[in-house]
């Protein structure tokens, strides 16, 4: 029989590690950005918040049947990713569920109770009713089990929202305290009235009809934040997309029900909506004017010369070896400046260290390089030879950056020298590279390896 | 775009992103690299991402860039060690497998996003930064490598 040619299944399905590594990085950087954003709240207050939370807690779970979530919480402390579990792991989630009535027949949990059944048999029914309620292993985890069973998390109810990041918190899979979720004691308005008057308020605000609310659904929060100890209420507006939503106006209501703006919390408002408007404008103007120069602009001008994030892969000004050796020593820059004006991006600051120099490179630790020894041609000289092959051979190396290698190859040593082409993206400052030439020489003699079109992929 | 729903938009593409970094890294801790630098340049970036519906391109394009900076840099450890036992995926196609490799670098990433990821030659040409008729050319070319070698590794 002939065998058709089926592209789709050359690499088969991802692996577990690439796809924890892929989870792992989204909460790290979710919960790193929560934290950025809001500031310390008082640990007295969070300590006596947390205390009542945490002892209704459980009665909660239990009355709720939510046990089997707080389960996999359990198991995700304990034994991390679903493919790292086995079957004790399996069928003790398993168990929680069939207490808190998720529907698994009799004649499964008999099986799976089976002391004469094997192991192997065990573990894959168990993996079959698990992935039947909460969809394929590589998204089992309580966070999706919940999803699954609750809805989209905006949706959640107060009582969920409260459960979930209170466990959450309680077992340390989430550390932030900047935000956290109550439930409405006596006296408070109802959370009726709260989407009522939250919805009046976007009507009112942004001369909507009821017709054109109809489109939203309401997602509905009280909490306190690090700032502000009070309980507030937040109703977000949304429209839910498959599996996700956009939220399109956001209300916050104080804890009497009236409408009221915190400068921490973005809330849509008529103003705040003005504002971004103009912001949106300025970018626009600032991004034609570096265009009139002939010169793609990044996204604000102090990310050309410092990023505030830190890290490796970012330094202070003074540390910049690009802008020290063009621009120093600066002062406070303006648009009208000179040397705002000769301004090229700087491709040290937006993360790319290929193209300083090797010294540079070595200087400020930058990757594994084979650092010069003496009786090498300096880079910039390596740089100038490759220049110069590429140019003999009718090859135009304007407006294109060589970033610089340098490497052990059969018991010698190399220059690497790519021209890339960089193209920085307007609207994120994030830099393309193309590697369009490519140059490898003897380190020691300069003697040309190769000079030529780039043969990896572009 | 929300951050909640920004990264769930992306880990719907984990399976893209691991045939995107598989297409290029061989190693699996390079392109378990490769993707948490993207994930990262991402993030910092996901707030100037107006057109949502263009997340996807957007994202390969970072996750590509950041396989590059790590192919090229790890070049050498390749060149000298020649004898790189491959390790199969588990439930790979093994004959397919080895042919999409053995495609040259050019070829090989507009084939996985077009048959692979079943992006348009529109798409695949955004993500990968090249003119929409380069990537019919390369899609043209490397369909015909692969039909050759299919019909020979069949009769064998």
């Amino acid at each position: 029989m002939k065998k058709e040619l089926d592209i789709s299944r050359a690499f088969g399905r991802a692996d577990q590690k690439f796809v924890y590594c892929v989870h792992s990085t989204l909460e790290g950087l979710k919960a790193q950005e929560e934290k950025k954003m809001k500031k310390k709240m008082g640990i007295g207050m969070i300590a006596i918040a947390l205390l009542l939370l945490l002892a209704m807690g459980t009665a909660i779970a239990l009355s709720m049947h939510w046990n089997h979530i707080e389960t996999a919480m359990d198991l995700a402390v304990e034994s991390g990713a679903y493919f790292e579990w086995g079957l004790d792991e399996k069928l003790r989630l398993i168990q929680d569920m069939k207490e808190d009535n998720v529907d698994i027949s009799d004649d499964e949990m008999a099986v799976l109770m089976d002391e004469a059944a094997s192991k192997e048999e065990k573990m894959k029914l168990a993996d079959e009713i698990l992935t039947r309620h909460y969809g394929e292993e590589e998204f089992l985890y309580y966070y999706t089990m919940a999803e699954r069973e609750w809805g989209l998390p905006i949706a959640w109810t107060l009582e969920q929202k409260h459960w979930f990041y209170q466990m959450e918190r309680e077992k340390g899979l989430y550390h932030d305290l900047s935000w956290i979720d109550l439930l409405p004691e006596e006296g408070d308005i109802s959370r009726e009235k709260a989407v009522e008057t939250a919805r009046k308020g976007i009507m009112d605000a942004f001369e909507l009809k009821q017709e054109d609310m109809a489109a939203f659904e309401t997602g509905i929060s009280f909490f306190i934040t690090d700032t502000c100890d009070v309980p507030r209420w937040m109703i977000e507006f949304y429209i839910p997309r498959e599996g996700t939503w956009q939220t399109q106006y956001s209300v916050l209501l104080t804890r009497e029900g009236d409408i009221t703006e915190d400068g921490d919390l973005y809330v849509l408002t008529p103003e705040n909506a003005r504002i971004q408007k103009e912001e949106d404008a300025l970018r626009e103007q600032e991004a034609s004017d570096w265009e009139k120069r002939g010169q793609k602009k990044l996204k604000d001008m102090e990310s050309v010369y410092y990023n505030p994030n830190g890290g490796k892969n970012y330094h202070f000004i003074s540390d910049c070896p690009m802008v020290k050796k063009e621009l120093l020593p600066m002062k406070e820059l303006q648009k009208t400046d000179s040397a705002f004006q000769r301004l090229t991006p700087c491709p040290a600051c937006v993360n790319n260290q290929d193209y300083w120099s090797l010294e540079d490179k070595i200087l400020y630790e930058c990757g594994n390089w084979v650092i010069p020894e003496e009786g090498w041609i300096a880079s910039d000289e390596a740089v100038k030879k490759a220049r110069e092959a590429l140019e003999t051979q009718g090859f135009v190396l304007d407006g294109l950056y060589p970033a610089v290698f340098s490497h052990e190859m059969d018991g010698r040593y190399v220059y690497q020298i790519y021209f890339d082409r960089l193209e920085i993206e307007a609207q994120t400052g994030y830099v393309y590279i193309e590697p369009v030439y490519e140059v490898m020489l003897d380190a020691h003699t300069g003697e040309m390896i190769r000079a030529g079109e780039n043969q990896s992929n572009g | 775009m929300t951050d909640e729903a920004f990264a769930k938009a992306i880990l719907a593409l984990t399976e893209t992103m691991y045939r995107v970094c598989y297409a290029q890294l061989r190693q699996q801790a390079d392109r378990e690299d490769a993707v948490q630098e993207a994930l990262k340049k991402a993030w910092e970036k996901r707030r100037t991402l107006r057109d949502e519906s263009a997340i996807k391109p957007w994202m390969l394009r970072i996750l590509m860039n950041e396989c590059r900076n790590i192919q090229r840099k790890n070049r050498w450890e390749t060149v000298n060690n020649q004898e790189e036992r491959i390790a199969y995926p588990q439930d790979a196609d093994r004959t397919m497998h080895d042919l999409i490799l053995s495609l040259p670098d050019k070829l090989r990433l507009p084939v996985v996003l077009v048959f692979m990821e079943g992006m348009t030659g529109a798409q695949a040409a955004k993500a990968l930064a090249i003119p929409q008729g380069t990537v019919h050319s390369r899609i043209h070319k490397a369909r015909q490598i692969l039909k050759t070698k299919w019909e020979e590794a069949n009769r064998e």
